[in-house]
Protein backbone atom coordinates (compact mmCIF):
# COMPACT_ATOMS: atom_id res chain seq x y z
CA UNK A 1 0.00 0.00 0.00
CA UNK A 2 2.86 3.14 0.94
CA UNK A 3 4.79 1.38 -2.09
CA UNK A 4 1.55 1.68 -4.03
CA UNK A 5 0.83 5.16 -2.54
CA UNK A 6 4.24 6.49 -3.39
CA UNK A 7 3.90 5.35 -6.99
CA UNK A 8 0.69 6.56 -7.43
CA UNK A 9 1.99 10.18 -5.37
CA UNK A 10 4.94 10.31 -7.84
CA UNK A 11 2.98 9.58 -10.90
CA UNK A 12 0.38 12.50 -10.05
CA UNK A 13 3.41 14.81 -9.29
CA UNK A 14 5.30 14.17 -12.00
CA UNK A 15 2.76 14.17 -14.49
CA UNK A 16 2.03 17.48 -13.16
CA UNK A 17 5.67 19.08 -13.80
CA UNK A 18 5.84 17.27 -17.33
CA UNK A 19 2.63 19.19 -17.97
CA UNK A 20 3.99 22.45 -16.54
CA UNK A 21 7.25 22.02 -18.49
CA UNK A 22 4.93 21.27 -21.73
CA UNK A 23 2.96 24.49 -20.81
CA UNK A 24 5.67 26.77 -20.84
CA UNK A 25 6.88 25.43 -24.45
CA UNK A 26 6.99 28.58 -27.00
CA UNK A 27 5.68 27.26 -30.22
CA UNK A 28 4.66 30.02 -33.28
CA UNK A 29 2.31 32.12 -32.39
CA UNK A 30 -0.41 30.68 -34.80
CA UNK A 31 0.07 27.00 -33.15
CA UNK A 32 0.24 28.34 -29.74
CA UNK A 33 -3.16 30.01 -29.68
CA UNK A 34 -4.95 26.81 -30.41
CA UNK A 35 -3.10 24.54 -27.84
CA UNK A 36 -4.78 23.08 -24.87
CA UNK A 37 -3.91 24.17 -21.18
CA UNK A 38 -1.70 20.45 -20.66
CA UNK A 39 -1.18 21.69 -16.37
CA UNK A 40 -4.75 22.41 -15.86
CA UNK A 41 -6.00 19.13 -17.87
CA UNK A 42 -3.50 17.09 -16.08
CA UNK A 43 -4.78 18.28 -12.58
CA UNK A 44 -8.35 17.82 -14.51
CA UNK A 45 -7.70 14.22 -15.04
CA UNK A 46 -6.38 12.87 -11.84
CA UNK A 47 -9.17 15.16 -10.01
CA UNK A 48 -11.53 12.69 -11.87
CA UNK A 49 -9.47 9.61 -11.27
CA UNK A 50 -8.58 9.91 -8.15
CA UNK A 51 -10.80 12.50 -5.84
CA UNK A 52 -9.35 11.34 -2.82
CA UNK A 53 -5.74 11.95 -3.51
CA UNK A 54 -5.94 15.00 -5.76
CA UNK A 55 -8.50 17.75 -4.16
CA UNK A 56 -8.60 21.47 -4.72
CA UNK A 57 -5.00 22.46 -2.56
CA UNK A 58 -3.39 20.25 -5.57
CA UNK A 59 -4.41 22.53 -8.03
CA UNK A 60 -4.03 25.45 -6.15
CA UNK A 61 -0.66 24.28 -5.42
CA UNK A 62 -0.07 23.65 -9.39
CA UNK A 63 -1.96 26.77 -10.30
CA UNK A 64 0.65 28.68 -7.70
CA UNK A 65 3.26 27.13 -10.03
CA UNK A 66 1.79 28.36 -13.24
CA UNK A 67 1.68 31.71 -11.86
CA UNK A 68 5.29 31.87 -11.12
CA UNK A 69 6.36 29.91 -14.33
CA UNK A 70 4.49 32.32 -16.71
CA UNK A 71 4.96 35.40 -14.31
CA UNK A 72 1.54 36.23 -13.88
CA UNK A 73 0.45 37.83 -11.17
CA UNK A 74 0.55 35.44 -8.31
CA UNK A 75 -2.62 33.94 -7.26
CA UNK A 76 -4.69 33.86 -10.66
CA UNK A 77 -3.87 30.88 -11.98
CA UNK A 78 -4.05 29.41 -8.68
CA UNK A 79 -7.67 30.26 -7.83
CA UNK A 80 -8.62 29.37 -10.99
CA UNK A 81 -7.22 25.94 -11.02
CA UNK A 82 -8.53 25.51 -7.76
CA UNK A 83 -12.32 26.55 -8.63
CA UNK A 84 -12.43 24.31 -11.72
CA UNK A 85 -11.26 21.05 -9.19
CA UNK A 86 -13.63 22.47 -6.76
CA UNK A 87 -16.51 22.73 -9.51
CA UNK A 88 -15.59 18.59 -10.27
CA UNK A 89 -15.42 17.36 -6.66
CA UNK A 90 -18.08 19.00 -5.41
CA UNK A 91 -20.64 19.50 -8.45
CA UNK A 92 -20.04 16.03 -10.31
CA UNK A 93 -19.22 13.47 -7.31
CA UNK A 94 -19.68 10.79 -9.38
CA UNK A 95 -18.16 11.74 -12.41
CA UNK A 96 -15.29 8.61 -12.16
CA UNK A 97 -18.72 6.42 -12.91
CA UNK A 98 -19.90 8.64 -16.12
CA UNK A 99 -19.18 7.27 -19.72
CA UNK A 100 -15.86 9.23 -20.93
CA UNK A 101 -18.25 11.20 -23.08
CA UNK A 102 -20.06 12.56 -20.36
CA UNK A 103 -16.75 12.93 -18.67
CA UNK A 104 -15.41 15.01 -21.43
CA UNK A 105 -18.50 17.38 -21.35
CA UNK A 106 -18.57 17.74 -17.74
CA UNK A 107 -14.64 18.41 -18.11
CA UNK A 108 -14.67 20.78 -20.84
CA UNK A 109 -17.45 22.92 -19.62
CA UNK A 110 -15.47 23.00 -16.34
CA UNK A 111 -12.41 24.17 -18.46
CA UNK A 112 -14.00 26.94 -20.36
CA UNK A 113 -15.21 28.33 -16.89
CA UNK A 114 -12.06 28.22 -15.47
CA UNK A 115 -10.22 29.64 -18.86
CA UNK A 116 -13.08 32.84 -18.08
CA UNK A 117 -11.59 32.92 -15.09
CA UNK A 118 -8.77 33.47 -15.67
CA UNK A 119 -9.30 35.82 -18.05
CA UNK A 120 -11.28 37.60 -15.98
CA UNK A 121 -8.90 38.05 -12.43
CA UNK A 122 -6.38 38.67 -15.11
CA UNK A 123 -8.88 41.27 -16.05
CA UNK A 124 -10.01 42.77 -12.86
CA UNK A 125 -6.21 43.02 -11.59
CA UNK A 126 -4.39 44.60 -14.43
CA UNK A 127 -4.18 45.78 -17.95
CA UNK A 128 -4.63 42.75 -20.01
CA UNK A 129 -4.58 42.68 -23.90
CA UNK A 130 -7.76 41.19 -24.77
CA UNK A 131 -7.40 38.22 -26.68
CA UNK A 132 -10.45 35.93 -27.51
CA UNK A 133 -8.29 33.27 -28.87
CA UNK A 134 -7.50 32.67 -25.49
CA UNK A 135 -10.83 30.72 -25.65
CA UNK A 136 -10.04 27.93 -28.55
CA UNK A 137 -7.39 26.85 -25.42
CA UNK A 138 -10.78 25.71 -24.20
CA UNK A 139 -12.13 23.86 -27.83
CA UNK A 140 -8.62 22.21 -27.80
CA UNK A 141 -8.61 21.55 -24.04
CA UNK A 142 -11.94 19.77 -25.01
CA UNK A 143 -10.17 17.72 -27.85
CA UNK A 144 -7.37 16.85 -26.06
CA UNK A 145 -8.40 15.65 -22.70
CA UNK A 146 -9.65 12.23 -23.46
CA UNK A 147 -6.42 11.44 -25.26
CA UNK A 148 -4.88 12.82 -22.24
CA UNK A 149 -6.95 10.98 -19.68
CA UNK A 150 -6.99 7.32 -21.16
CA UNK A 151 -2.61 7.57 -21.35
CA UNK A 152 -2.41 8.59 -17.74
CA UNK A 153 -5.21 5.99 -16.49
CA UNK A 154 -3.33 3.44 -18.63
CA UNK A 155 0.21 4.44 -16.98
CA UNK A 156 -1.62 5.03 -13.58
CA UNK A 157 -3.14 1.66 -13.91
CA UNK A 158 0.50 -0.15 -15.14
CA UNK A 159 1.32 1.04 -11.00
CA UNK A 160 -1.54 0.29 -9.53
CA UNK A 161 -2.83 -2.63 -11.77
CA UNK A 162 -5.63 -3.94 -8.64
CA UNK A 163 -8.94 -2.14 -8.67
CA UNK A 164 -8.01 -0.53 -5.71
CA UNK A 165 -9.24 2.67 -7.09
CA UNK A 166 -12.56 1.65 -6.94
CA UNK B 1 -12.47 18.77 4.47
CA UNK B 2 -14.99 19.36 2.58
CA UNK B 3 -14.03 20.37 -0.89
CA UNK B 4 -16.04 23.82 0.00
CA UNK B 5 -14.03 24.60 2.06
CA UNK B 6 -10.30 24.11 0.49
CA UNK B 7 -11.93 26.32 -2.19
CA UNK B 8 -12.78 29.15 0.31
CA UNK B 9 -9.07 28.57 1.63
CA UNK B 10 -7.54 28.64 -1.83
CA UNK B 11 -9.60 31.54 -3.00
CA UNK B 12 -8.65 33.32 -0.02
CA UNK B 13 -5.04 32.34 -0.22
CA UNK B 14 -5.09 33.82 -3.83
CA UNK B 15 -6.73 36.93 -2.87
CA UNK B 16 -4.06 37.47 -0.54
CA UNK B 17 -1.56 36.88 -3.17
CA UNK B 18 -2.76 38.32 -5.74
CA UNK B 19 -3.47 42.22 -4.00
CA UNK B 20 -0.24 42.28 -2.43
CA UNK B 21 1.79 41.12 -5.24
CA UNK B 22 -0.42 43.86 -7.10
CA UNK B 23 0.06 46.14 -4.91
CA UNK B 24 3.33 45.61 -2.88
CA UNK B 25 7.07 44.24 -3.68
CA UNK B 26 6.59 41.75 -1.32
CA UNK B 27 7.09 38.94 -3.18
CA UNK B 28 9.53 40.18 -5.74
CA UNK B 29 12.25 38.71 -3.74
CA UNK B 30 10.34 35.36 -3.80
CA UNK B 31 9.86 35.71 -7.41
CA UNK B 32 13.21 36.64 -7.76
CA UNK B 33 14.36 32.84 -5.74
CA UNK B 34 12.00 30.81 -6.99
CA UNK B 35 12.54 31.83 -10.65
CA UNK B 36 16.29 31.58 -10.00
CA UNK B 37 15.56 27.90 -9.01
CA UNK B 38 13.35 27.52 -11.77
CA UNK B 39 16.07 28.73 -14.52
CA UNK B 40 16.78 24.67 -15.71
CA UNK B 41 13.27 24.13 -16.09
CA UNK B 42 13.50 27.17 -18.72
CA UNK B 43 15.96 25.67 -19.94
CA UNK B 44 14.53 21.80 -20.74
CA UNK B 45 11.64 23.91 -22.25
CA UNK B 46 13.64 25.83 -24.28
CA UNK B 47 15.81 23.31 -25.58
CA UNK B 48 13.65 21.21 -28.25
CA UNK B 49 12.57 24.33 -29.81
CA UNK B 50 16.31 25.28 -30.02
CA UNK B 51 17.36 22.18 -31.14
CA UNK B 52 15.19 21.91 -33.70
CA UNK B 53 16.58 25.28 -34.97
CA UNK B 54 19.65 24.57 -34.35
CA UNK B 55 19.13 21.36 -36.71
CA UNK B 56 17.84 23.15 -38.94
CA UNK B 57 20.68 25.38 -39.38
CA UNK B 58 23.16 22.07 -39.32
CA UNK B 59 21.39 21.01 -42.06
CA UNK B 60 22.03 23.44 -44.52
CA UNK B 61 23.66 23.35 -47.39
CA UNK B 62 26.99 24.04 -48.37
CA UNK B 63 25.50 26.20 -51.38
CA UNK B 64 23.72 28.18 -48.67
CA UNK B 65 26.12 28.77 -46.31
CA UNK B 66 28.62 29.75 -48.85
CA UNK B 67 25.58 32.05 -50.27
CA UNK B 68 24.77 33.18 -46.76
CA UNK B 69 28.64 34.43 -45.84
CA UNK B 70 29.11 36.32 -48.98
CA UNK B 71 25.40 38.33 -48.38
CA UNK B 72 26.97 38.84 -44.90
CA UNK B 73 30.47 40.23 -46.61
CA UNK B 74 28.57 42.37 -48.87
CA UNK B 75 26.44 43.89 -46.15
CA UNK B 76 29.69 43.87 -43.62
CA UNK B 77 31.26 45.82 -46.25
CA UNK B 78 28.17 48.62 -46.77
CA UNK B 79 28.26 48.40 -42.95
CA UNK B 80 32.33 49.28 -43.00
CA UNK B 81 31.42 52.26 -45.87
CA UNK B 82 29.22 53.91 -43.87
CA UNK B 83 31.00 53.41 -40.35
CA UNK B 84 34.10 55.23 -42.31
CA UNK B 85 31.93 58.89 -41.76
CA UNK B 86 30.28 57.59 -38.28
CA UNK B 87 33.74 58.28 -36.25
CA UNK B 88 34.05 62.06 -38.22
CA UNK B 89 30.13 62.34 -37.12
CA UNK B 90 30.82 61.65 -33.85
CA UNK B 91 33.30 63.72 -33.73
CA UNK B 92 31.96 66.49 -35.31
CA UNK B 93 29.16 65.34 -32.76
CA UNK B 94 31.42 65.87 -29.80
CA UNK B 95 32.91 69.39 -30.95
CA UNK B 96 29.32 70.98 -31.09
CA UNK B 97 27.83 69.29 -27.95
CA UNK B 98 30.86 70.76 -26.07
CA UNK B 99 30.17 74.44 -28.07
CA UNK B 100 26.51 73.73 -26.79
CA UNK B 101 28.02 73.13 -23.29
CA UNK B 102 25.27 69.73 -23.53
CA UNK B 103 26.40 66.52 -21.78
CA UNK B 104 28.83 64.60 -24.31
CA UNK B 105 27.18 61.23 -24.82
CA UNK B 106 29.38 58.11 -24.05
CA UNK B 107 28.95 55.17 -25.73
CA UNK B 108 26.24 52.62 -24.07
CA UNK B 109 27.42 49.39 -23.04
CA UNK B 110 25.46 46.52 -24.61
CA UNK B 111 25.29 43.25 -24.48
CA UNK B 112 23.92 40.91 -26.47
CA UNK B 113 20.76 38.32 -25.45
CA UNK B 114 18.60 35.70 -26.71
CA UNK B 115 15.32 34.92 -26.48
CA UNK B 116 14.29 32.03 -24.54
CA UNK B 117 11.42 29.81 -26.47
CA UNK B 118 9.33 29.94 -22.89
CA UNK B 119 5.40 30.48 -22.79
CA UNK B 120 4.68 33.44 -21.09
CA UNK B 121 2.34 35.19 -19.42
CA UNK B 122 -0.94 35.22 -21.94
CA UNK B 123 -2.35 37.84 -21.07
CA UNK B 124 0.94 40.50 -21.97
CA UNK B 125 3.31 40.78 -24.26
CA UNK B 126 6.39 39.52 -22.98
CA UNK B 127 9.12 37.60 -23.87
CA UNK B 128 12.17 35.64 -21.50
CA UNK B 129 15.61 35.99 -22.42
CA UNK B 130 18.75 34.06 -21.61
CA UNK B 131 20.12 37.03 -19.09
CA UNK B 132 19.31 37.84 -15.38
CA UNK B 133 21.25 39.43 -12.80
CA UNK B 134 24.46 37.97 -12.57
CA UNK B 135 25.15 39.91 -15.71
CA UNK B 136 23.70 42.58 -14.49
CA UNK B 137 20.68 42.99 -15.77
CA UNK B 138 18.44 45.40 -13.69
CA UNK B 139 14.70 46.20 -13.55
CA UNK B 140 13.71 49.08 -16.44
CA UNK B 141 16.64 48.33 -18.30
CA UNK B 142 16.24 49.56 -22.27
CA UNK B 143 16.08 46.33 -24.50
CA UNK B 144 17.34 47.43 -28.56
CA UNK B 145 18.13 44.70 -31.12
CA UNK B 146 19.14 46.02 -34.65
CA UNK B 147 15.73 46.99 -35.76
CA UNK B 148 14.86 49.66 -33.11
CA UNK B 149 13.41 49.30 -29.12
CA UNK B 150 11.80 46.48 -28.35
CA UNK B 151 10.87 47.25 -24.62
CA UNK B 152 12.35 46.93 -21.20
CA UNK B 153 13.06 44.31 -18.37
CA UNK B 154 10.56 44.30 -16.12
CA UNK B 155 12.09 41.46 -14.48
CA UNK B 156 15.12 40.13 -13.91
CA UNK B 157 16.02 36.45 -11.98
CA UNK B 158 19.55 34.96 -11.79
CA UNK B 159 19.85 33.93 -15.05
CA UNK B 160 17.24 34.66 -16.83
CA UNK B 161 14.69 37.91 -17.33
CA UNK B 162 11.41 38.76 -18.74
CA UNK B 163 11.31 42.15 -20.91
CA UNK B 164 7.75 43.95 -21.78
CA UNK B 165 7.30 44.81 -25.07
CA UNK B 166 6.87 48.18 -26.18
CA UNK B 167 3.47 47.19 -27.81
CA UNK B 168 2.17 45.77 -24.28
CA UNK B 169 -1.06 47.94 -23.47
CA UNK B 170 0.96 48.62 -19.98
CA UNK B 171 3.86 50.12 -21.70
CA UNK B 172 4.02 53.45 -22.91
CA UNK B 173 7.08 55.15 -24.28
CA UNK B 174 8.32 58.68 -24.76
CA UNK B 175 9.50 59.52 -28.41
CA UNK B 176 9.77 62.02 -30.41
CA UNK B 177 9.09 62.78 -34.30
CA UNK B 178 12.61 62.42 -36.07
CA UNK B 179 11.18 64.90 -38.78
CA UNK B 180 10.44 68.26 -36.19
CA UNK B 181 11.36 67.06 -32.93
CA UNK B 182 7.72 67.01 -31.65
CA UNK B 183 7.53 65.08 -28.54
CA UNK B 184 4.56 62.33 -27.48
CA UNK B 185 4.08 59.44 -25.76
CA UNK B 186 3.29 56.07 -27.76
CA UNK B 187 1.34 53.33 -25.76
CA UNK B 188 1.41 49.84 -26.40
CA UNK B 189 -1.90 48.59 -27.82
CA UNK B 190 -2.04 44.76 -27.05
CA UNK B 191 -1.84 44.36 -30.86
CA UNK B 192 2.10 43.20 -31.00
CA UNK B 193 2.85 45.16 -33.86
CA UNK B 194 0.54 48.52 -32.68
CA UNK B 195 1.68 51.58 -30.79
CA UNK B 196 -0.91 54.30 -30.39
CA UNK B 197 0.24 57.86 -29.83
CA UNK B 198 -1.72 59.64 -27.32
CA UNK B 199 -3.05 62.94 -26.24
CA UNK B 200 -1.81 64.68 -29.53
CA UNK B 201 -3.99 67.39 -30.94
CA UNK B 202 -5.82 67.52 -34.10
CA UNK B 203 -3.69 70.50 -35.60
CA UNK B 204 -0.21 68.34 -35.16
CA UNK B 205 2.34 67.81 -37.37
CA UNK B 206 2.61 64.42 -37.77
CA UNK B 207 2.12 62.17 -40.97
CA UNK B 208 1.78 58.65 -41.95
CA UNK B 209 5.46 57.61 -42.43
CA UNK B 210 6.95 59.62 -40.07
CA UNK B 211 9.68 58.06 -38.07
CA UNK B 212 9.38 57.96 -34.34
CA UNK B 213 12.69 58.07 -32.32
CA UNK B 214 13.09 57.94 -28.37
CA UNK B 215 13.38 61.31 -27.20
CA UNK B 216 15.39 60.16 -23.78
CA UNK B 217 12.59 62.02 -21.41
CA UNK B 218 11.85 59.60 -18.76
CA UNK B 219 15.26 58.49 -18.41
CA UNK B 220 14.50 55.21 -19.04
CA UNK B 221 15.30 54.76 -22.64
CA UNK B 222 18.24 56.34 -24.04
CA UNK B 223 18.12 59.03 -26.85
CA UNK B 224 17.63 58.72 -30.03
CA UNK B 225 16.66 55.09 -30.70
CA UNK B 226 14.37 54.07 -33.57
CA UNK B 227 11.27 53.06 -32.57
CA UNK B 228 8.05 53.35 -34.85
CA UNK B 229 7.16 54.54 -38.27
CA UNK B 230 3.65 56.09 -37.97
CA UNK B 231 1.15 54.34 -39.92
CA UNK B 232 -2.22 56.13 -39.82
CA UNK B 233 -2.84 59.73 -38.83
CA UNK B 234 -6.57 60.54 -38.59
CA UNK B 235 -7.92 63.86 -37.72
CA UNK B 236 -11.03 62.56 -36.58
CA UNK B 237 -14.27 64.72 -36.12
CA UNK B 238 -15.57 65.15 -33.03
CA UNK B 239 -12.89 63.57 -30.85
CA UNK B 240 -10.41 65.87 -28.93
CA UNK B 241 -7.04 64.47 -30.14
CA UNK B 242 -5.73 63.15 -33.65
CA UNK B 243 -5.94 59.27 -33.58
CA UNK B 244 -2.16 58.18 -34.52
CA UNK B 245 -1.18 54.60 -35.05
CA UNK B 246 2.58 53.33 -35.60
CA UNK B 247 4.20 50.30 -36.18
CA UNK B 248 6.99 49.00 -34.02
CA UNK B 249 10.41 48.90 -36.35
CA UNK B 250 11.53 45.84 -34.85
CA UNK B 251 9.55 42.81 -35.34
CA UNK B 252 8.36 41.96 -31.99
CA UNK B 253 6.64 38.85 -32.99
CA UNK B 254 9.79 37.28 -34.51
CA UNK B 255 12.73 38.16 -31.79
CA UNK B 256 15.41 36.40 -31.91
CA UNK B 257 18.34 37.98 -30.54
CA UNK B 258 18.59 41.32 -28.46
CA UNK B 259 20.79 43.84 -27.39
CA UNK B 260 20.81 44.98 -23.39
CA UNK B 261 21.50 48.44 -22.91
CA UNK B 262 23.51 50.13 -19.48
CA UNK B 263 23.49 53.67 -19.51
CA UNK B 264 26.42 55.24 -19.01
CA UNK B 265 28.43 57.01 -15.44
CA UNK B 266 25.26 57.33 -13.41
CA UNK B 267 23.36 54.85 -11.58
CA UNK B 268 21.64 52.18 -13.23
CA UNK B 269 18.12 52.31 -13.29
CA UNK B 270 17.50 55.47 -11.68
CA UNK B 271 14.19 56.39 -13.44
CA UNK B 272 14.38 59.97 -12.29
CA UNK B 273 17.90 60.46 -12.95
CA UNK B 274 17.96 63.47 -15.83
CA UNK B 275 20.83 62.55 -17.36
CA UNK B 276 19.13 62.50 -20.45
CA UNK B 277 17.18 65.23 -20.08
CA UNK B 278 17.07 67.41 -22.94
CA UNK B 279 19.17 70.64 -23.16
CA UNK B 280 17.68 74.12 -23.71
CA UNK B 281 17.97 74.87 -26.87
CA UNK B 282 18.57 78.59 -26.54
CA UNK B 283 21.49 80.18 -24.92
CA UNK B 284 23.27 78.31 -22.47
CA UNK B 285 21.32 78.52 -18.59
CA UNK B 286 22.70 75.80 -17.14
CA UNK B 287 26.58 76.53 -17.45
CA UNK B 288 25.05 80.51 -16.92
CA UNK B 289 23.85 79.71 -13.43
CA UNK B 290 26.13 77.47 -12.45
CA UNK B 291 29.37 79.89 -12.65
CA UNK B 292 28.03 82.74 -13.74
CA UNK B 293 29.53 83.11 -16.99
CA UNK B 294 28.29 85.44 -18.96
CA UNK B 295 27.89 84.46 -22.87
CA UNK B 296 30.54 84.82 -24.42
CA UNK B 297 29.01 85.73 -28.25
CA UNK B 298 25.63 87.56 -27.72
CA UNK B 299 25.80 89.14 -30.91
CA UNK B 300 25.29 86.13 -33.31
CA UNK B 301 24.53 83.63 -31.13
CA UNK B 302 27.55 81.78 -30.97
CA UNK B 303 27.51 79.19 -27.94
CA UNK B 304 29.57 80.14 -24.65
CA UNK B 305 32.29 78.44 -23.63
CA UNK B 306 32.35 75.69 -21.11
CA UNK B 307 33.22 76.19 -17.67
CA UNK B 308 31.34 74.27 -15.54
CA UNK B 309 33.93 73.88 -12.92
CA UNK B 310 34.08 77.86 -12.30
CA UNK B 311 36.48 78.73 -14.18
CA UNK B 312 36.16 82.65 -15.33
CA UNK B 313 34.26 83.28 -18.08
CA UNK B 314 35.63 82.51 -21.36
CA UNK B 315 36.03 86.05 -23.07
CA UNK B 316 37.90 87.42 -19.71
CA UNK B 317 40.50 84.39 -19.36
CA UNK B 318 41.75 84.11 -23.26
CA UNK B 319 40.55 87.07 -24.70
CA UNK B 320 38.43 84.86 -27.40
CA UNK B 321 35.17 86.95 -27.05
CA UNK B 322 36.14 89.18 -30.12
CA UNK B 323 37.02 86.61 -32.29
CA UNK B 324 33.75 85.12 -31.50
CA UNK B 325 32.07 87.73 -32.30
CA UNK B 326 34.12 88.32 -35.93
CA UNK B 327 33.19 85.12 -37.27
CA UNK B 328 30.65 83.43 -35.73
CA UNK B 329 32.52 80.29 -33.85
CA UNK B 330 32.01 79.55 -30.83
CA UNK B 331 35.11 79.93 -28.04
CA UNK B 332 36.60 76.61 -26.77
CA UNK B 333 36.15 74.96 -23.79
CA UNK B 334 38.36 76.50 -21.35
CA UNK B 335 37.57 73.91 -18.63
CA UNK B 336 40.43 72.14 -19.20
CA UNK B 337 43.32 74.76 -19.86
CA UNK B 338 43.07 73.88 -23.70
CA UNK B 339 43.97 76.78 -25.66
CA UNK B 340 40.67 78.57 -26.92
CA UNK B 341 40.91 78.09 -31.28
CA UNK B 342 39.06 81.38 -31.30
CA UNK B 343 42.03 83.54 -32.39
CA UNK B 344 44.11 80.97 -34.69
CA UNK B 345 40.66 80.13 -36.45
CA UNK B 346 40.36 84.31 -36.97
CA UNK B 347 44.45 84.13 -38.38
CA UNK B 348 43.64 81.67 -40.66
CA UNK B 349 40.62 83.72 -42.27
CA UNK B 350 43.10 86.56 -42.54
CA UNK B 351 45.29 85.11 -44.19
Amino acid sequence: MTIKGTGVFLLVWLSIAAALVLSIIKLPASVSDYLPNYACLTVLVWAVALPDRVNVMTGWVTGLCMDFLLGTTLGIHAAAFSFMVWMLSSQFESIKYYSLVEITIAVGTVNFLGQFILFWGEHLFGVVTVDYNIFWTSVSSFVCWPVLYIILMSVYHLISPKNEDE
Amino acid sequence: MSPNVRLALAVVLSLVLVLVDNNSDAFKDVRYFVESYLTSVYYIADAPVSVIASGGERLKSYQELAEENRALKNTLSDMRIELLRYDSVIHDNEELRRLNNSPIKEPYQKMGAEVMMVDTNPFSLTVMINRGRKDGVYEGQPVINEQGVVGQVISAAKSVSRVLLISDQNHAIPVMVMRNGIRAIATGTGVINELNVVNMPRNVDIQAGDLLITSGLGGRFPAGYPVATVTVFDRKEGLQFAEIKAQPLATLDRLRYMLLLWQPDDGRGDIGELSDFDWPRTGAKPAAGKSGARPAADVNGAKPAENGNGAEPAADANGAGPAADANGAGPAENGNGAPAPGPEREGGNDD
